[in-house]
Formats: C-alpha cells, sequence, structure tokens
C-alpha cells in the first residue's frame, strides 16, 4: 500500500467516525450533566400543598358506632421543567403517599391514609396542540384523600377548626434522575358539613 | 436523452424497472422510521424496522444476484454505491457539529428515542446503549437514501445531487414539525440547519464517486458501460446557476411550510433552545411567506440563467463536433 493510499484511508476513517466521537464526547460532557441538573432542579423544585379544607361528606353506621367520611385535597406543585433541549416535560410522580390525621381538643377526629401508583401526564405520544395544554394541566396536580374517623367525636352541625398533622411522599421521576421526597407540615383544618349540600 | 428514459428502458434499469425497485428496496430504513412517525410513534420502531426495513432488505439479496448486467446496474455496482454511500452521512453530521458548538442544536437528540423504541427499554431512555442503537439506525437511513440517489441515476451530477437533497429536506421539513412532537414548533435556526445539513450531503454524494474513482481502477466492463452514457458535459457556469436556482425554489418551499407549520400550532411560551417558541422571524413583522418572494425571483432568475448557459453548452458541443 502506497503511503498516500494510507493517508487517504486514515483520512476517510476519521471523516466516518468523527461526528460519532463528538457525539459520544457531547453526551458525557454536556447532554447527560444537562439533563441532570434539569432534573434535580425540577425535583428539588417541587412543593407540596394540602387544602386548609376538609369536607364532610357522609356519616354512616358501621356495627354500633357511627363513622364520619371526610375528603380533602392534597398535591404536588410545579411539576412542569424544560429538559436538556428546552422542550417542557412534566415530571413524573408515583408511589404518592399520604398520611393524616386530625385532631380537635386532644382527641382524633378522623385519619387519613392514601397512595396513589401515579399522577397523570402527557405520554408523550399526541400532537403539539393537545401535548401543550396537558403539560399546563398536569403542572400543578391535585388528588381527592379519603378520610375517616368516628362521627362522635365531631361536634355536629359546625365542626369548626382542627389542628391537621400531616405527611406526604412521592417518588419524583426525571429524564434520568429520581429521588423519594417527602414532605410533612402541621396546619389548622376547616371543616365544612356538605351533607346537606 | 429523454426523461422517459429515465422511467422505463428495454434494458430494464428505469425508474419503473430494475432502478426503481432498488431505490425503494434500499431506501426502507427511513420507510420503517415513516410508520414510527406517522402513528405518532403508535407503531414500535423496532416493528416499523422489521416489517418495512428487515424484509425489504432480505428480498433485495437475492434480487441483487438475480439483476441482469444490461440493466446497468451489476451487484458489484451497487456493492461500490455501499461505499460511496457512507460519505454522504458522514458529512451531514459533521455539517452539524458546529450547529451544536455554536447554537446549542444537538442532532442526536432524537436518536435516544429511536433507541429505546426499537430495544423496548425500560426507565430512562438517556443511555448509551439507546444511544448507539439509535445511531445506527440513522446511519442506515442516510446511507439507504445515498443508495437510493445511486441507484436511480445514471450519472452522479452536482445538479442531481442538489436537486435530491432537496427532496429530503423538504421531506424533513414537513415530517418532523407535523409528526415529531418535540420539532412541533421549531425555531428558524432548526429549519437552517435542515438545510445546511442536507446541501452538505449533496456535497457528500458527488464527492464520493471523485474520490473513489481516484483511488481504484475501472473494471473493463464498467468502462464499458461508461462509454454508452451520453458524452455531454455540463458547464461550472450552468451548473452553479442551477443550483442557486434549486436554492431559490427551496426557499420558496421553506417560506411556505415555515408559514404553514408554525401558523397552523398553537403558540408557545416555552423556550426551546434558547431561541424562543414562536420562532424568531428574520425581520421583525415580516410574516414568513413574504420570504417565498425573493426566493422565487432568485429560482426564477436563475432558472432563466440555467437555460440559457445550457443552451451555450450544447451549442459549443454542437460546434466543436463540426
Amino acid at each position: 500500500m502506497r503511503p498516500r493510499t494510507g493517508l487517504i484511508i486514515a483520512l476517510l476513517v476519521l471523516v466516518y467516525v468523527g461526528p460519532y466521537a463528538f457525539v459520544y464526547g457531547r453526551t458525557a460532557t454536556w447532554t447527560f450533566p444537562r439533563i441532570d441538573e434539569r432534573d434535580f432542579k425540577a425535583i428539588e423544585g417541587i412543593e407540596s400543598s394540602v387544602s386548609p379544607e376538609a369536607s364532610l361528606t357522609n356519616i354512616s353506621t358501621v356495627g354500633e358506632a357511627q363513622e364520619a367520611s371526610y375528603t380533602l385535597k392534597a398535591g404536588i406543585l410545579h411539576r412542569k421543567f424544560l429538559d436538556w433541549i428546552g422542550f417542557p416535560l412534566v415530571l413524573e410522580v408515583n408511589n404518592f403517599t399520604f398520611k393524616g390525621t386530625a385532631i380537635s381538643q386532644n382527641k382524633i377526629v378522623f385519619e387519613c391514609n392514601h397512595f396513589e401508583t401515579a399522577f397523570p401526564k402527557p405520554t408523550g405520544r399526541e400532537p403539539w396542540y393537545i401535548y401543550q395544554p396537558l403539560v399546563d394541566k398536569n403542572d400543578n396536580t391535585y388528588v381527592n384523600i379519603n378520610c375517616s374517623g368516628d362521627a362522635s367525636a365531631i361536634n355536629g352541625a359546625n365542626p369548626g377548626t382542627l389542628n391537621f398533622i400531616w405527611s406526604m411522599s412521592a417518588n419524583l421521576i426525571g429524564d434520568r434522575n429520581e429521588e423519594v421526597r417527602s414532605w410533612n407540615g402541621t396546619e389548622q383544618l376547616q371543616v365544612k358539613d356538605l351533607r346537606s349540600l | 436523452m429523454s426523461i422517459l428514459n429515465y422511467l422505463v428502458n428495454r434494458e430494464g434499469g428505469g425508474w419503473l424497472g430494475y432502478r426503481g425497485l432498488f431505490a425503494i428496496l434500499l431506501a426502507s430504513p427511513q420507510i420503517g422510521l415513516f410508520a414510527y412517525w406517522v402513528t405518532y410513534t403508535g407503531v414500535s420502531l423496532s416493528a416499523g424496522m422489521f416489517y418495512l426495513t428487515l424484509l425489504p432488505m432480505i428480498v433485495a439479496i437475492p434480487l441483487m444476484s438475480l439483476l441482469p448486467g444490461r440493466s446497468g446496474i451489476t451487484p458489484k455496482k451497487i456493492a461500490i454505491f455501499a461505499i460511496w454511500a457512507i460519505v454522504a452521512y458522514s458529512l451531514y453530521d459533521w455539517s452539524r457539529v458546529p450547529m451544536n458548538l455554536f447554537f446549542g442544536i444537538p442532532f442526536w437528540d432524537h436518536w435516544f428515542d429511536w433507541g429505546a423504541s426499537i430495544l423496548g427499554s425500560q426507565g430512562t431512555i438517556f443511555t448509551y446503549q439507546n444511544l448507539t442503537t439509535g445511531l445506527i439506525s440513522h446511519i442506515l437511513r442516510g446511507w439507504g437514501f445515498a443508495m437510493a440517489y445511486y441507484i436511480l441515476v445514471n450519472r452522479v451530477t452536482l445538479i442531481s445531487t442538489f436537486t435530491f437533497a432537496w427532496f429530503m429536506t423538504v421531506f424533513y421539513w414537513i415530517v418532523f414539525p407535523v409528526f415529531v412532537l418535540t420539532d412541533a414548533l421549531p425555531p428558524w435556526i432548526w429549519w437552517f440547519t435542515a438545510w445546511e445539513s442536507h446541501m452538505a450531503y449533496a456535497i457528500g454524494l458527488w464527492l464520493a464517486p471523485k474520490i473513489f474513482t481516484k483511488y481504484r481502477k475501472e473494471s473493463p466492463e464498467e468502462m464499458s458501460q461508461n462509454a454508452k452514457l451520453p458524452a455531454f458535459k455540463r458547464s461550472r457556469k450552468t451548473t452553479l446557476y442551477a443550483i442557486l436556482a434549486t436554492q431559490g425554489f427551496g426557499l420558496v418551499i421553506g417560506s411556505l411550510l415555515f408559514g404553514a407549520i408554525v401558523g397552523s400550532q398553537p403558540p408557545s411560551t416555552y423556550p426551546v433552545f434558547g431561541y424562543g417558541k414562536p420562532p424568531p422571524i428574520l425581520i421583525d413583522g415580516l410574516y414568513s411567506y413574504y420570504w417565498a418572494i425573493p426566493g422565487a425571483i432568485i429560482g426564477l432568475v436563475f432558472l432563466y440563467l440555467t437555460i440559457r448557459s445550457n443552451k451555450k453548452d450544447i451549442a459549443s458541443i454542437s460546434t466543436s463536433y463540426t
């Protein structure tokens, strides 16, 4: 083989593999770090929300006792984030658990225990005009939490304000990273009787 | 040579004969991806490429060995095309490297999606396995299109490579914004990148036979086949005018598609590639459709110049024969 032919072959090989070596290099030094940065920023930016109101929806007889049913809203906020190319995504939320206890005058009024396998999100198989509204819609996602307690613990027609201690956790999944985050808090909960509505 | 000779010829080498058949069979990697796109990824890329790429390729293999040499395409020619076809997509990808470095536009973002769809991977799509698989499918498509070009033409010319690249550009400009979610509202730099990379592809298509012919002696068969081709040689001026005419008409198509596609989508507030959506227009307040006007003028002027220059080329050949 003449030296010039060898040089041409070497040059051609370089031409062929060059862009792909670039892609792997950029993926390691730019794409993945950029994805990680945006994932963690999105995960850290998530906030929890518990509504300051609960609704008394029903009182039913269970054996010799009466059970009161309540609902309240809890949610995960600011799921929307921009991925590494600036495309809007919704952070995946899986295994959402919520626990809460409402207390009044040192007595438990009701308890909540809720599990949600996955929060809704766009599939990515929608055309843009459907996708974009879904991203906005799923930015803040609330779920109805069902709670129950001994009906004798509430004060008849005006259940009033309760002290509510809650905790929630969820597995948050970005493009490449996931993290289980948990929140807890105590707040004053206003209970409204919706049975007559 | 009449255009009809391209469609049908007695030896079976026309576009409605072996050339057309092989061009379709070897461009099948793109057909597999097309099924994945038009169904909004409802058909997995593995299914698309199994039915619409692997099977056509398997059909192509025995057909290649059965090809009659008089059609102008021989198994040996197909093998030569296969080597030539590597150059075009390499230049295509090289031309995208500066667009990433200077404007932050990645050209491998879809490779992760394609790889994940082919492999059926679970969890994050951002892995090197998916990237590699997507990369190979990308190469197959670029290679397949180049094969289709070499099979379709009797002679590789700059005008035909640019025409072919324009076909690819327009296909790209339509399919991505309409069927690919992340490219639904592409900024103008995206349109520019699609154009410049396909033009680099055209140069690659033209350059490959030049490089390889220089370093490889033609067999007597190939020499006799090439001798059958008309001796007409287009002047550089005609070629340049024709290429500029295609650029003008391409700008018309691009401007119309830009306006139609961007205008038909709901506006978005999300910045993509840092350029904002909807895409910034070149001159504030100037509707993209208006860009079709200078495009049409450029196209028509250079088309006129091409025809005039071509007539001169033909006249000079007749003079030299007499």
